[in-house]
């Protein structure tokens, strides 16, 4: 029976707290409603499919190979649609040399702003322009910019490709959606919308990550 | 944080005062009148919640040897934020089953004897060595972070070059440890209940505490996600599915290697036909198979309930609760019947044992707030002097 007592007591201070909550008005972390739309995202495999001769960086940029020393980069799928529909701002200036790290697009979830980095050293040939302000809808066939840089071939092992580069994507989402959980400063705030299985408007994104802007780039723009 | 928050009463914080205090006196009883007096302790019934606490405690902080070998031997770095927190975890647990075995002793100003009286021959005199031997390790393996903290470069440069032994020591040290609490009941082949003795015992008791181990990990880190919030003061506490669903299936595969050697066991050793006779000690074992071992199986099996967080807490609470009726049914249940005489702890022991638990999770509470326990962001690498990153929780 002291098994059975040990138990019961147990078990018996997990529900308490749980009740304690409730009267608090707040909720246990693992029954605070979930965010479908991370959900949705999470187990869309569409969001996974890598194309081949793509190479990913940390920064979730994309590059590719066009010609020699030409490389496209655009931003991938979790950088399109992470917190919300990403627009793009503005691109490194043409002719600039750029440094690895240094800042290559910038763009706005709402009215946030982030910045993503440069996946590698080189000088900015040109920019796409046509889509400043435009949603991404195919973000592998759509480069930003394109830089003369020979850092490619000899960098391979710094960047991701193919499954790796899938696992590593659907692993950032799991993570994001921690991240919305962590910094969210009152559930609630996501609106009811996304419970019922909505979509994640730029003005929710924005008051979700209220002032966590500088978390999310350090955690998923960085190289 | 100030002194009116600190004092400002919450639920929490009276149910602790009021068991601290209760605590405090059954400790004064016991130690001023003795076992006899303050506990249902005696010649029939010499071991009871205490020592059935020491192994939940042990088994509960088995993440702490765990992880580390995980991330440190493995490399397996995806691991790395539960390191602090799972040592910590099992440094506290191993405090409190200390401070328990102090209690529980006879004579406790001889504690020390084991340490120079040696019996090589005992079971026991392993465990002693083995509690010690890993405490302290423990302790190594946590300096780092205390050191950290007051910024003292050379003992930690010292202790990260050591680091890999002492881990490698630590995994020695807790397999042994926890196996041989198995070992202990070896010797009453005839005291204790079939269901529960075999000759596999080590082996079932360090398989169990893998899965109970991470369970409680997995667990600990929801507790840690609902009392650590940023309104406190705590940073990067936020539950890392990732990582706990990788915990979770680790569990899983723990569960189900101790499943088959169980059902290996039974088979093999005739068993069987003790599950088909009812009795107290039938009804605590099968609540304890399904509880802690078939149900977290078959929900575990399904990958969308080990990315589900509210299965997760669901499923580490079944695990935790299986572990603590494994380890109190092989204490006490199975013990009950060939003793005659029917024990049930008095309050003292109840109020001892739920002291020292509220006093490791303040602990925990304290350490997690002023020492960098679930750091994740840029700082400066203290022995080298660079910029690094650190990934704990």
């Amino acid at each position: 029976m002291v098994a059975i007592f040990v138990l019961i007591l147990f078990l018996l201070i997990i529900t308490l707290d749980l009740l304690v909550l409730k009267i608090q008005g707040k909720n246990h972390p693992a029954f605070e409603p979930s965010l479908p739309q991370f959900d949705l995202l999470m187990f869309d495999e569409n969001n996974l499919t890598i194309p081949k001769n793509i190479f990913f960086s940390k920064g979730h940029t994309w590059l590719k190979r066009n010609t020699d020393e030409l490389i496209d980069i655009g931003i991938d799928t979790f950088g399109t649609i992470a917190l919300g529909t990403l627009s793009i701002l503005k691109f490194a200036e043409v002719g600039k040399e750029l440094k690895r790290g240094e800042m290559i697009f910038e763009g706005s979830y709402g009215n946030k702003i982030v910045k993503f980095p440069s996946p590698v050293n080189g000088i900015v040939k040109s920019v796409n322009t046509n889509i400043i302000g435009k949603i991404i809808s195919d973000p592998y066939e759509t480069w930003g910019v394109q830089l003369i840089s020979k850092d490619l071939p000899g960098n391979r092992n710094i960047f991701l490709s193919g499954s790796e580069a899938s696992n590593w994507m659907k692993k950032e989402f799991i993570k994001l959606k921690s991240f919305i959980d962590d910094h969210s400063p009152n559930i609630e705030t996501a609106g009811t919308t996304m419970y019922d299985g909505g979509s994640l408007s730029s003005d929710m994104t924005s008051t979700l990550v209220n002032q966590s802007t500088d978390d999310f780039e350090k955690e998923f723009l960085s190289l | 944080m100030k002194a009116s928050e600190i004092l400002k009463p919450t639920f929490w914080k009276v149910v602790s005062v009021i068991i601290v205090t209760m605590g405090l006196f059954s400790t004064y009883f016991r130690f001023s009148r003795g076992l006899g007096a303050t506990t249902n302790l005696h010649d029939t019934v010499p071991w009871g919640l205490w020592i059935g606490f020491d192994f939940l405690g042990v088994g509960l902080a088995a993440a702490g040897f765990t992880i580390a070998a995980t991330v440190h031997i493995f490399h397996i770095h995806k691991f790395e934020p539960l390191v602090r927190p799972a040592i910590l975890t099992a440094f506290l647990g191993y405090s409190v089953v200390v401070c328990l075995l102090v209690v529980d002793l006879g004579r406790p100003e001889n504690f020390w004897h084991p340490l120079v009286m040696w019996n090589i021959h005992s079971v026991m005199f392993e465990i002693t060595w083995c509690l010690i031997c890993y405490t302290t390790v423990l302790m190594l393996e946590f300096a780092p972070v205390v050191l950290e903290k007051f910024n003292f470069k050379a003992p930690i440069k010292i202790l990260k070059m050591i680091s890999i032994p002492i881990v490698i020591a630590g995994v020695l040290f807790s397999t042994l440890h926890q196996s041989s609490f198995g070992s202990l009941y070896l010797i009453v082949p005839g005291k204790l209940h079939p269901l529960w003795y075999s000759s596999l015992l080590p082996v079932h008791f360090y398989i169990s505490c893998i899965a109970a181990g991470l369970s409680m990990i997995i667990f600990e880190s929801f507790l840690i996600a609902r009392s650590f919030t940023k309104e406190d003061g705590f940073y990067n506490t936020g539950l890392q599915m990732d990582v706990l669903s990788g915990a979770a299936f680790a569990v899983l595969i723990a569960l189900i290697a101790g499943f088959l050697l169980k059902i290996y066991d039974f088979v093999e050793n005739g068993k069987l036909i003790y599950l088909t006779i009812f009795s107290t000690e039938t009804y605590l074992f099968d609540l304890e198979i399904i509880l802690g071992t078939i149900l977290p199986i078959y929900v575990l099996s399904f990958r969308k309930f080990r990315e589900d967080k509210k299965w997760l807490y669901i499923i580490s609470i079944f695990v935790i609760s299986g572990l603590i009726l494994n380890r109190l049914n092989v204490s006490i249940t199975g013990l009950a019947a060939s003793s005659g005489v029917n024990y049930f702890p008095s309050f003292d022991e109840i109020s001892i044992t739920m002291m020292l638990v509220v006093l490791a999770l303040f602990a925990f509470r304290l350490i997690a707030k002023y020492f960098p326990l679930f750091v994740n962001e840029e700082s400066e690498d203290p022995v080298n002097g660079r910029v690094q990153i650190n990934h704990n929780y």
